[in-house]
């Protein structure tokens, strides 16, 4: 391997997140980027116990980085999270693999010997960023013309995947379930405990037993809002369609959410020293394109392409957090690249948990290494679909 | 001057307003009071002012009738007057007892203090009317209660009790007794506190301290834009306030302004403030000599104890009327009495009654098999069978059992009332009461005047509709009176648009885009299909209706009545009422389409709206021509409450004055000459050519 040579390794030493609140009616539905990203890089500092003024370099992923989330919003969570002055910040945008590239950024910019610490990480407020977004000249004129698939919905993606691969609404339907029954399972095992730290914010809702009234009350969120404890395949069955005479429904697809998380990334030289105690190691990170139309089926090149650069096969992998976009991409990418079903999202994902585009890297990182750590396995993956046609993969050597 | 009467408290003057009987702020008043602020500012025996009601009431907002009128801005306008209040140099205290609603509360937040008693309640209904409160209420009631209470009391609209805001600066204090004491109290410690060189306070100096503005203004306007859809009002309030907070108070000021301006002259105000007047209107009868009084209704009778019968009964078991509920048979009576039973029980349920009231309205009702038991009340009504040889029967018997001066009212919705009353020998005493189902939740009453109905009978059934909640709109006699014989031709041309290439789904989809509650077949599927398959195989039978309705029928054949036989238009699944296409009615149409042999045509989703809403309106007009209907606000009221007309377009005969009577007639005409249509129904109304070329409305505007 290459990076052996260089004699540097990057290493994984904490990660924290916020748990995932529902989108416009959840406990982060006011609460702006700075504040939710600021809250976790403040924890995984603490919990890494490295001196703050050490940090070269804050980098987080956001998938739609402005408004609420703009102005470079890892600069700003920086100093919310009371980091001096002397730390900079870097947003980084690829949409929903925005968290998994933040953290690469910070590995391979250790690995290039440009630093010793850094905080890699990802945000996303849909509730304040997604209804206010500029769409001013949004779409380009020859794009539109000749690869309009650049510009279709997610949802539109999955329906395509979903009519050209032949992945019917049951399968989606008993997958998504099947998120939600592994989600409660982990939760009650108290299996994100340590990745969690919770947060005191103020929230509005609309109480309807008083006609309507509109309130703002401050809450603890402690636990993600969008696990539902008691999921039937029979009882999501009944949900309505998101498109009409469509397969993808509110029970097999990603919930909108909103929430922030963080990880210090260090050599591992510079972690022995201060006594951070790794939790992984950063052993490769690849993307690749596929057809803007079918975004989904991604991991299934960009998967391939990791593994062959860092020389590892696909059975030494032990643990897979593909994320949950949408029931039907996941069951195709197992299904073309064979991943063992229980291996595969054995926590649940982002069906159940939620799925903040541009902090989801983030997550899956942190819980695969916690996990893979549980279950005593060697190499994990988290790999993701990404609007526009893309397929990002990370791979991690737990430690 | 005559609208304020000014007098002194030792050193305080007291304004009193002097407009009965809610002292609504019209030009007068506010001419009044700016003269009464200017002698007390000037006259140097005065420190300080208190601004009180009278009627127990301190003001119930802005006058209405000046809406749009020019009047409505005449100097001193209601913005003008508040910034004079807040620029005085002496204290003013708004002494609040009754109501301070809309303008009343926005000239007390200009004021310097606020005293009210505890049984006060406050408000901006403005929008109920389509309208922010447009006298500085967006701005100053945020600096005084915060944003998140100013948002909900404006999008409420509803008094609420001063108590909710007792604790904030709203109030300076809130009273048991002796409120003018209270207000001379604490304006002569205000003066004096101005003596001793201590600011004024007022709310455009309050600064707004809301952490969270954006995200909290954004919260409200996203839940706004589902809660209330097509009123654009809310989303303005929210706007308003928003700005005021970010800008500045003046900035803030001219936004609401700004507003308030756009909003009066949009067609969702324009259309609630119509619908505000029209249902006031509604109550009033022409012609109706003045000395007439209304009969006393001690005691009612229903006769016929099915879903309209025990429906009706209710209604006034609710007001507290007795009613004694008759049917011939046990078996039925009992059902009925159990049906009213469980409507009480499904409201004990929601926390919508208690036990006691439950008790004491089924306490009211009296169940009785024979019509000795009913002589003595004081109304009755029928709704048994729709069928004029049984109505003879109960009319004959009520004309012989029923002492005299008692209102013998029929319930029919189809059959000629003059008829029924000609079974008795007192056509005087007889009326049509044309409630809708389920009636005890629809708030329309058709009041059919006929031909022989005495004044009085008239005035009691208005009277007694505001007592049991019902909005009552007189007709007079005609087939189907004013609500049904308009939907007729609305249904016609619903069918007639199948017969021509439009699906069942498109036609409803696109009407309830326009904003109806449900369209014309989901609506038949809900009330069902038989009811208008049994009127049409009896008028083909006595020949009335040559002109076979082929797929309906034909659907009915099948047995599809609608979602009680899990079929109709629409396929419907158990326990959802969900309408799905259905295949074997696409077939059946499909059929009958080949039958008929004629071509087929693609029709917009703007056509389908025109022909249905414009049905309605031609028929509408004739009604009017033939003084049917009072009033062409009378019609657009029966479809507001009782067919499911978007309130937001104001009913059907305003929508087409909004469209312009000019435009409206030559959409008419443009359908009259489409292939195959009713080329003589699609002649526009005489009264509709009439006004267009005088360039007026129904309800006797410019148009």
């Amino acid at each position: 391997m290459s990076r052996a040579t260089s004699g540097r390794e990057a290493v994984i030493v904490s990660t924290a997140r916020t748990p995932l609140a529902k989108s416009w009616k959840g406990a982060l539905n006011m609460t702006h980027g700075a504040t939710m990203g600021g809250h976790v890089i403040k924890a995984a500092v603490e919990r890494a116990g490295v001196d703050p003024a050490s940090i070269d370099d804050v980098i987080m992923g956001c998938g739609n980085p402005e408004g609420a989330t703009g102005l470079n919003v890892a600069r700003q969570a920086a100093l919310r999270a009371g980091l001096p002055v002397t730390v900079p910040g870097l947003t980084v945008a690829r949409f929903c693999s925005s968290g998994l590239q933040a953290i690469a950024l910070a590995a391979q910019r250790v690995l290039a010997d440009e630093g010793d610490v850094y905080v890699a990480g990802g945000l996303e407020s849909i509730s304040c960023v997604q209804g206010e977004a500029n769409r001013h000249m949004q779409t380009e004129g020859w794009l539109l013309k000749n690869k309009p698939s650049v510009y279709h919905n997610m949802l539109q993606t999955a329906e395509t995947v979903a009519a050209r691969y032949g992945i019917s609404r049951d399968r989606q339907d008993e997958y998504g379930a099947r998120s939600q029954q592994r989600a409660c399972a982990a939760r009650a095992a108290g299996y994100f405990d340590a990745e969690i730290v919770p947060i005191t914010v103020r929230m509005a809702g609309v109480d309807q037993a008083a006609g309507g009234k509109l309130y703002t009350r401050e809450v603890t969120l402690a636990e993600d809002e969008g696990l539902r404890e008691g999921t039937t395949v029979e009882a999501i069955a009944r949900i309505k369609s998101a498109t009409p005479g469509g397969s993808v429904a509110a029970g097999n697809a990603s919930q909108f959410s909103d929430g922030a998380g963080a990880c210090v990334v260090m050599s591992a030289a510079e972690a022995a020293r201060v006594g951070a105690k790794p939790l992984g190691i950063f052993r490769g990170f690849a993307v690749a394109g596929c057809e803007p139309d079918e975004m989904g089926i991604g991991p299934v090149f960009a998967v391939p392409k990791v593994l062959k650069r860092a020389g590892v096969k696909l059975d030494d992998v032990g643990l897979w957090e593909l994320n949950e976009a949408f029931a039907v991409q996941v069951l195709y990418c197992r299904d073309k690249l064979g991943l063992p079903d229980d291996r595969l999202n054995i926590d649940g994902g982002a069906i159940a948990i939620g799925h903040p585009y541009g902090m989801s890297g983030q997550r899956l990182v942190g819980h695969a290494l916690i996990a893979g750590k549980r279950l005593g396995v060697k190499y994990v993956v988290t790999t993701m679909c990404v609007a526009g046609g893309i397929g990002a993969a990370g791979l991690f050597e737990v430690v | 001057m005559t609208k304020v009467d000014y007098s002194s408290r030792g050193r305080i003057a007291v304004i009193a307003f002097q407009s009965p009987p809610v002292n609504s702020l019209g030009f007068a008043l506010r001419q009044g009071l700016l003269a009464a602020l200017e002698r007390a500012e000037q006259d140097p025996a005065i420190d300080g002012v208190v601004l009180t009601g009278s009627n127990a009431t301190f003001s119930a907002g802005a006058d209405i009738r000046e809406f749009g009128s020019t009047e409505m801005l005449r100097g001193p306008s209601l913005p003008t007057l508040n910034s004079c209040l807040e620029g005085m140099s002496k204290p003013v205290v708004a002494a609040i007892e009754g109501m301070a609603l809309g303008g009343g509360l926005e000239l007390a937040l200009s004021c310097h203090h606020r005293v009210a008693l505890t049984s006060a309640k406050v408000g901006l209904p403005e929008v109920k009317l389509g309208l922010l409160p447009g006298a500085g209420g967006t701005q100053r009631l945020p600096r005084l209660i915060g944003i998140e209470g100013a948002i909900n009391v404006m999008l409420a609209g509803e008094p609420l009790a001063v108590g909710l805001f007792a604790k904030s600066p709203l109030f300076d204090q809130v009273v048991e007794s002796d409120l003018l004491g209270a207000a001379a109290g604490l304006a002569e410690a205000s003066a004096a506190a101005v003596k001793s060189g201590k600011p004024l306070p007022r709310a455009r100096d309050l600064r707004v301290r809301e952490p969270d503005l954006q995200a909290l203004c954004q919260f409200a306007r996203n839940t706004a834009k589902t809660a209330f859809k097509e009123y654009p009002a809310p989303l303005a309030i929210i706007d308003a306030v928003q700005f005021g907070a970010e800008k500045s108070f003046d900035a803030g000021l001219l936004e609401e302004r700004r507003l308030f301006e756009q909003l009066m002259n949009g067609s969702v105000s324009k259309a609630l403030r119509h619908v505000f007047f029209a249902e006031r209107a509604a109550s009033r009868i022409d012609g109706m000599p003045t000395e007439t009084k209304a009969r006393e209704i001690r005691q009612v009778a229903v006769i016929g104890a099915g879903t309209m019968g025990t429906g009706i009964a209710i209604n006034f078991l609710n007001a507290g009327i007795p009613v004694r509920l008759l049917e011939v048979g046990k078996e039925a009576l009992d059902r009925g009495v159990a049906r009213i039973r469980e409507v009480y029980e499904g409201q004990l349920k929601k926390g919508k009654l208690d036990a006691a009231k439950l008790a004491a309205r089924m306490d009211l009702l009296k169940p009785v098999l024979e019509y000795p038991a009913i002589a003595d009340v004081d109304l009755v009504i029928e709704a048994v069978f729709e069928e004029m040889s049984v109505k003879e029967k109960v009319f004959r018997t009520l004309d012989t059992t029923i002492r005299q001066g008692a209102i013998l009212a029929t319930n029919t919705s189809t059959l000629d009332v003059d008829q029924i009353a000609a079974f008795t020998a007192r056509p005087q005493d007889v009326i049509g009461l044309h409630f809708f189902s389920p009636a005890n939740v629809m708030r329309l009453l058709e009041v059919v005047r006929g031909a022989k109905t005495s004044p009085d009978v008239l005035a009691t059934a208005m009277a007694l509709s505001k007592k049991i909640k019902k909005t009552a709109v007189v007709s007079g006699v005609c087939d189907g009176f004013i609500g049904n014989r308009m939907i007729h031709r609305y249904s016609a041309q619903a069918m007639q648009m199948v017969d021509e290439g439009a699906s069942p789904e498109q036609i409803d989809r696109a009407v309830e885009k326009f904003g109806f509650a449900m369209g014309p077949f989901r609506m038949g599927d809900l009330a069902g299909n038989d009811i208008g398959w049994l009127i049409r195989k009896r008028k083909y039978a006595d020949g009335s209706l040559t002109e076979r309705q082929v797929i309906a029928d034909k659907i009915c054949e099948l047995g599809r009545f609608g979602q009680k036989t899990g079929a109709g238009w629409y396929d419907y699944k158990k326990g959802d009422r969900t309408a799905y296409p259905s295949t074997v009615v696409a077939g059946v149409i499909d059929e009958a389409r080949k039958a008929a042999g004629r071509p087929l045509r693609k029709i917009d989703d703007r056509e389908i709206v025109d022909r249905l809403v414009f049905a309605l309106v031609n028929e509408g007009a004739r009604i009017l021509e033939e003084k049917i209907a009072q009033r062409a606000s009378d019609i657009d009221v029966v479809y507001l409450m009782g067919y499911g007309f978007p309130v937001w377009r104001g009913g059907p005969m305003h929508y087409a004055e909004s469209q312009t009577l000019y435009e409206v007639a030559r959409r008419m005409r443009a359908f009259a000459a489409l292939p195959g249509a009713d080329a003589k129904f699609w002649q526009p109304a005489a009264l509709i050519e009439k006004l267009a070329s005088e360039v007026r409305s129904f309800n006797g505007g410019a148009a």
